[in-house]
């Protein structure tokens, strides 16, 4: 029933990310992540730092078995290979949503940069996922070796697996910590508190320390899913070594902060500080001191608590140095949007543990207890395991059926629930205009931000003569009015903005009472009210209308026939009717700075300095 | 010979003439004031913006285009370069869209096109494409600024003692008699001379740069992987060779680690 929840919820969880991943690649990221130039890594990389440091528990446990050859501990192998490689197809799956063009992901394999830290990054990445598919490849072959080419290849695979562990460890050492480098070119970026020219040696040590909480806590999932049963001898003895490596990276981190001289930030006050000590005190050094008591110890589920924390612990670290660590001093504010959050907890998790569930169900990844054989291929697992008492699975269709119902209920509900930004792609910010206050001299500052321009009008009407002028500047009016104001129009400080009004062409044909008002200007009102259809047959007459509306003798041009709705931002507007005019009067006058930007703005651009 | 750019903030009237030159030369069209937008102006489609820290001061901004570049350094598939010119430029065909550059650039320079589907870095390069091809002579903003606040020069030694010679000319004006970017992070190829303390302004930083190139940081642990990867594999050998032998030793059968176990109940 459990299992049956929670794949429910899992597909669930997927089938909402799919539309996300949908929204994220037709539209890009900036529509639908929080993501910005100053802070171009966001959640995504935090998480796949935090998530990846899950797979070190299957080198750390494969080194423990098949090189220092501890017995007891190789009932932990496949399971932690397991680990293993789900944490880096957790990976390579939030790889491909945050990469802005992920099917180049394959460059590094061509192009070479080994000065770069994600360059060797992304070479242990292919590197070690193939060694861990072949280190996990002999769990899946065992079930088909009736064939004879899958028994040629287990075989081969069984042989060569010390040497596949060693370039395993080695590799995940070695990516590991490279993670970590990634960090050391970015002083600018990160507090001094999180911020470590050995930070590669701290991800290292970290790492350990998660994977093997990592164990435990996967254990512990096991043990509440499918009613494994805890091992009450490794698990503790696992805790324990956990806390000392803990103790490890913590001893190395402060030392690391003493030693460069940045020890005096540890007893400051502020956002980071606060950070730091709840990191270091409440998640890991309180866990792995109480993970000392044999009490603790040895009841499972506090034991699995502590693991949680240590790993929420180190999580939090490696999100702090990629993300929480950086708004002081990039002075930047991200936060993740929903879809990211989705993606994140989502699409991600729920396709690792959805693997997860599968292999655990249908391949020997834990070490058969003794008293039960190895099942027969040949049979389909049974719906009910007497001896357990646990129901392991139902019929393939119904699970089938129920699984896909909740994947498209969530995808739909996703749907409908997607921001605008995300569906539509991200628009410009509006800044609205509000008008110039003032007759005889206006104060023009369109967004209100307190820098203006003195608009001596009454003046430019003196010297432009009279009323006739007017139509110099005021080219456009509204039906019923004359010498309709800039911002009428102009209606964005800095976007083109379209000038047409429907709600108001219908209230004022409405008011002429001439019939039904949408005939007057589309022609069929009977066809379908599709954009297409009203852009063909309605354009080209509210283009005329447009134009004819404007004024004769009109001095300002229209640089775009064909955009004649669209009236450009307000800013382009005033400076491009403003100084086109004052260029053509410094000839005329003979006053060459009449053009320059402090004849309006007077507060404005002055030269501190003549050039000499 | 390396390209330099001096900008003097002391004689920008912020006209953004450079701003406009270096849109048309780019061909970058419409700002668009999208939410993502930061307050530097510069963007997916504007590589060089002028900002207003005082009153009284203007500062132009730009790529750095740093002698030791942290963007060249970090990319994974070296679709950036450092021309023998001085230019910082970069391939947008091998990009794969990792962003590192963005992380690493001490000064914040790389933006993305956020606002499309298949996004690429883009920045300033000196004009490189235009002036590799004969087409200026200098880049557009320098040829564009009217009072001769940002002056290009062939030579960055050049450049340097132009600025000198500013300083040592008008005691007093200067900052510190300072030249931005004569030394930080090894030196960048865009120098400043300003008034005031532009620390605030021209990099994003908690404490200051130092002089030390930003690659190096990183270089000087990946010089340690091979040797760490063929170390761990030799430790790792022979401990296997070592602990393999004496339990063979010891219990005189078939050591335990060769995944023999593994089946179970195979015959």
């Amino acid at each position: 029933m459990r299992v049956r929840v929670t794949k429910i919820v899992l597909w669930g969880l997927v089938g909402a990310s799919a539309v996300a991943l949908a929204a994220r690649f037709g539209n890009g990221l900036g529509a639908t992540t929080n993501l910005s130039d100053l802070t171009p890594w966001g959640l995504w990389i935090g998480l796949k730092l935090a998530g990846v440091a899950f797979a070190a528990g299957g080198f750390t446990i494969a080194g423990v078995v098949y090189i220092f050859q501890l017995g007891p501990y190789h009932k932990l192998a496949r399971r932690s290979v397991l680990l293993g490689l789900l944490g880096y197809t957790f990976f390579v799956v939030s790889l491909i949503v945050d990469l802005g063009i992920p099917w180049n992901i394959w460059r590094p394999v061509f192009y070479w940069n080994p000065h770069s830290p994600l360059f060797e990054v992304a070479w242990c990445v292919m590197l070690y996922l193939t060694v861990l598919l072949l280190e996990f490849a002999p769990v899946v072959l065992e079930k088909y070796r009736r064939i004879h080419v899958i028994d040629v290849a287990y075989r081969f695979l069984v042989a060569a697996s010390i040497p596949i562990v060693i370039l395993g460890i080695a590799l995940s050492v070695l990516h590991q910590s490279s993670l970590g480098t990634l960090f050391a070119i970015t002083p600018h970026r990160q507090h001094p508190l999180f911020y470590s020219p050995i930070v590669n040696v701290l991800f290292f040590v970290s790492c350990v320390a998660m994977g093997l909480g990592a164990v435990i806590v996967e254990s512990y999932v096991a043990n509440l899913l499918y009613r494994r049963k805890l091992d009450h001898e490794l698990l503790p003895t696992i805790g324990r070594f956990m806390a000392w490596v803990v103790w490890l990276f913590i001893t190395i981190r402060i030392a690391d902060l003493v030693i460069r001289g940045d020890g005096h930030h540890l007893i400051e006050s502020g956002w980071n500080n606060a950070l730091f000590w709840f990191e270091t005190l409440a998640l890991l050094l309180l866990p792995s001191l109480l993970i000392q008591l044999r009490r603790v110890r040895n009841n499972r589920t506090l034991l699995a608590v502590m693991a949680f924390a240590v790993v929420g612990g180190f999580m939090l670290n490696r999100l702090t140095v990629a993300g929480l660590a950086t708004i002081t001093p990039t002075g930047t504010h991200y936060f993740p949007s929903a879809l990211e959050l989705l993606m994140s907890f989502g699409l991600v998790p729920g396709i690792a543990v959805l693997i997860w569930m599968f292999l655990v169900e249908h391949y020997q990844v834990w070490q058969p207890e003794p008293e039960v054989d190895q099942p027969d291929p040949s049979f389909a697992p049974p719906q009910f395991d007497p001896v357990s008492g646990v129901w392991l699975g139902d019929s393939m269709l119904a699970a089938f059926r129920r699984n896909s119902l909740a994947f498209i209920v969530a995808a739909a509900l996703a749907f409908a629930l997607l921001p605008h930004r995300a569906l539509y792609g991200a628009g410009a910010v509006p800044t609205p205009v509000q008008r110039a206050r003032g007759s005889t001299v206006m104060r023009i500052d369109g967004d209100r931000n307190g820098i203006a321009v003195e608009f001596k009008h009454q003046m430019h009407i003196d010297k432009l003569g009279d009323k006739d002028s007017c139509v110099q500047c005021h080219h456009l009016d509204e039906p019923l009015d004359k010498d309709t104001p800039c911002w009428v129009c102009h209606r964005d400080q800095w976007s083109a903005t379209d000038i047409f009004d429907h709600d108001r062409h219908v209230a004022d044909l409405q008011r002429m009472g001439t019939g039904d008002p949408c005939a007057a200007c589309h022609l069929n009102t009977g066809g379908p009210h599709t954009a297409e259809h009203t852009a063909s047959c309605t354009a080209e007459g509210c283009h005329h209308g447009h134009l004819e509306m404007r004024r004769e003798g009109v001095t300002v041009e229209l640089k775009d026939k064909d955009r004649a709705r669209l009236a450009v931002g307000y800013v382009d507007a005033l400076h491009g009717v403003c100084i086109s005019c004052h260029k053509k009067k410094a000839a005329e006058l003979n006053r060459p700075h009449h053009p320059d930007c402090a004849t309006c703005h007077l507060d404005g651009p002055v030269p501190v300095r003549s050039a000499g | 010979m390396s390209y330099a750019i001096l900008t003097d903030t002391t004689l920008c009237t912020g006209c953004d003439k450079c701003v406009d030159a270096c849109v048309e030369i780019n061909h970058l069209g419409d700002d668009i004031y999208y939410p993502w937008r930061e307050k530097d102006g510069l963007n997916g489609n504007r590589f060089c913006s002028v900002v207003r820290p005082a009153p009284d001061c203007f500062v132009r901004l730009q790529c750095r285009q740093c002698l030791d570049p942290a963007c060249v350094s970090v990319c994974p598939v070296g679709a950036l370069h450092k021309t023998d010119e001085g230019s910082v430029i970069y391939d947008t065909e091998i990009c794969m869209g990792c962003r590192y550059c963005m992380m690493a650039c001490p000064f914040g320079i790389p933006r993305y096109e956020w606002n499309r589907a298949v996004p690429h870095i883009r920045k300033c390069t000196l004009c490189f494409e235009a002036m590799a091809r004969g087409e200026i002579e200098q880049p557009a903003c320098t040829a564009a600024c009217p009072e001769h606040a940002t002056v290009f020069f062939e030579d960055r030694d050049e450049a340097l003692r132009e600025a000198r010679r500013r300083i040592a000319e008008n005691p007093g004006t200067y900052f510190e008699d300072r030249i931005w970017g004569e030394h930080e992070v090894g030196g960048t190829s865009v120098l400043y001379l300003s008034s005031m303390d532009l620390s605030a302004v021209l990099w994003h930083s908690f404490k200051p740069l130092g002089t030390e190139p930003l690659p190096e940081r990183t270089e000087r642990i990946m010089v340690t992987v091979p040797p760490t990867f063929f170390g761990v594999c030799a430790v790792m050998a022979g401990t296997y060779w070592v602990i393999n032998r004496r339990r063979r030793l010891m219990d005189g059968e078939p050591p335990a680690g060769s995944l023999k176990s593994d089946e179970g109940g195979e015959p």
